[in-house]
């Protein structure tokens, strides 16, 4: 849970939801010493979008999530929540599901809520369920697999009803097919709560597959915002599929 | 020579290979067993009025504690360890947990660590004994001097090791210091504390009955003195096994089960397949 920065400049629209952006960055730039990570990078993520950030190892994706999320602050730039008025809640998926190894699956869950009253148990039973671990809920992380550890990750992230879910390479150190069973358990999901979601990856096919729009990101800045113009749900053997993916891997090979 | 290894290797694995009771029980019994031979076959060899044979020694030992001089000389020795123990831990736990959260404070006391680590126990115990004189203060003192920087290191290290991923973790979902502190840190830190207890007892015995045997009128490391002074030799392995029953007591009924306890998360844990 982030506290933003942001003005409320959110307005309105008929059918409820807010036409302000979920997510404002603007001019963020972060060093570590004499090595510059991030150079005023600026961009806008509309109220429920599911936007895929690309770029090569050490490009700065991972620091621009921490970033956002409030772990990092930026030396220059800010970030802002105005759809949520500038108190957006926060929801974060790691590579590395990181998980307190000494709780069950439940009290990992219940870890991250504080003193929320409207928080018991039956909650967190409710977003394991969701995510597939309705029989694990005390079970150990040592207990589970690769795939089932980041389940539970996913559960929390959204057992604190996030406005802003952002996952770091979620889906990188498990095995193929139940990263794809994850992939798709992951977009079920977001339709269902239609958080705004930032996905930071590696992989074009995935950020393809994935999100509604692709940021690129090359030595800490962004030299890429491309539209994913794909109806879902969406085959990765589809000729439109395979065109787009050659066509983002064109642009990123030529500027990345 | 390479054949015995080969086979004792390969008994060795069948033991470990031995399930539940039957493979906790019999590498103790087996340890204990061939202890207890070697002592045999010392005791055989040496004259027995120097090494007793361990049913001499243990049957001596019930008589001292029959006419209640272990209960007496033990408490006392007991009161100076747990006060010796409680001293180091608190001064070695505030220490290494400030050694391991600055960088400022782990260059000001690491000298200390270094110098309070290589100076030997004997020399504590006898400064103890020349600035306390024969109180209670010189055991516990030299205790405290000698087991500290000990427990500093492993609190220091353990510090240090907090995994920072889960650190970020929290503060990424906003969880309060007091919760963190709680449900985060400590049980990270544990498993050094633990270690920590442990060797800061194991040491603060040695010392205490090192110290005991001239800067005390009472206690074990006294006794076990006295009687070597009075060639008293099987009085002394008497003694001697009361220090390692005592010893065994502790670490089987209080951490091991409390280790149990603690790291259940652990020994719940079971490899996938």
């Amino acid at each position: 849970m982030t506290d933003g920065l942001a003005e409320s400049t959110s307005g309105a629209r008929a059918d409820g939801t807010s036409d302000a952006p979920a997510i404002a960055c603007s001019d963020l730039s972060k060093r570590y010493g004499d090595e510059s990570v991030l150079e005023s990078v600026s961009f806008e993520v509309p109220d429920g979008e599911f936007v895929a950030l690309i770029g090569r190892s050490g490009s700065g994706k991972s620091t621009l999530l921490d970033v956002i999320s409030g772990i990092e602050q930026p030396d220059d730039g800010r970030v802002t929540f105005p759809a949520a008025d500038g108190d957006a809640t926060v929801g974060h998926v790691f590579q590395d599901p990181r998980l307190l190894p000494w709780e069950t699956c439940l009290q990992n869950v219940e870890y991250v809520h504080g003193d929320d009253p409207d928080y018991d148990d039956d909650v967190g039973r409710r977003y394991l369920d969701l995510v597939g671990l309705g029989d694990q809920y005390d079970q150990y992380p040592t207990q589970l697999s690769g795939g089932q550890r980041q389940r539970v990750g996913l559960a929390r992230a959204l057992s604190v009803d996030p406005d802003v879910l952002l996952m770091d390479e979620p889906f990188s150190n498990v095995d193929e097919i139940t990263a794809d069973e994850l992939r798709e358990d992951l977009l079920d999901l977001w339709r269902d709560f239609e958080p705004t979601v930032v996905f930071v990856t590696h992989d074009v096919t995935e950020a393809v597959r994935m999100a509604d729009r692709i940021l690129m990101l090359g030595d800490g800045d962004l030299f890429g915002d491309v539209d994913v113009p794909l109806d879902r749900p969406r085959s990765i053997d589809s000729v439109e599929f395979v065109r787009f993916r050659e066509q983002v891997r064109e642009q990123f090979r030529e500027q990345g | 020579m390479t054949g015995i290894a080969h086979s004792v290797a390969a008994a060795f694995a069948r033991l470990e290979r031995l399930d539940g009771v039957t493979g906790a029980v019999v590498p103790r019994l087996f340890g204990l067993v061939l202890g207890v031979a070697g002592w045999y076959g010392l005791a055989s060899v040496f004259p027995n009025r120097l090494m007793p044979f361990p049913g001499e020694t243990l049957a001596l030992t019930v008589e001292l504690v029959a006419t209640g001089v272990v209960t007496e000389h033990l408490l006392a020795t007991s009161k100076r360890i747990l006060l010796g123990f409680a001293g180091s831990m608190v001064v070695g736990v505030t220490v290494g947990t400030l050694m391991g959260l600055d960088d400022y404070a782990r260059k000001f006391f690491l000298p200390y660590v270094v110098v309070g680590m290589s100076v030997s126990a004997v020399a504590w115990a006898a400064v103890g004994t020349l600035v306390f004189g024969f109180s209670v203060l010189a055991p516990v003192a030299a205790t405290v001097l000698t087991t500290f920087p000990f427990v500093t290191v492993h609190v220091w290290k353990a510090v240090e090791d907090v995994d920072d991923d889960l650190t970020r973790m929290s503060r990424s979902f906003d969880v309060s210091l007091p919760r963190m502190v709680r449900r985060q840190l400590l049980p990270d830190v544990t498993p050094g504390l633990f270690s920590a207890s442990r060797f800061g007892l194991a040491i603060s015995w040695k010392i205490v009955t090192l110290a005991e045997m001239f800067a005390a009128s009472n206690g074990v490391g006294y006794r076990l003195f006295k009687a070597y002074q009075r060639f008293r030799f099987e009085e002394a392995w008497a003694w001697a096994a009361v220090f390692v029953i005592v010893i065994l007591l502790i670490e089987y009924g209080v951490f091991r089960p409390l280790e149990r306890r603690v790291f259940a998360y652990r020994s719940e844990a079971r490899p996938l397949a």
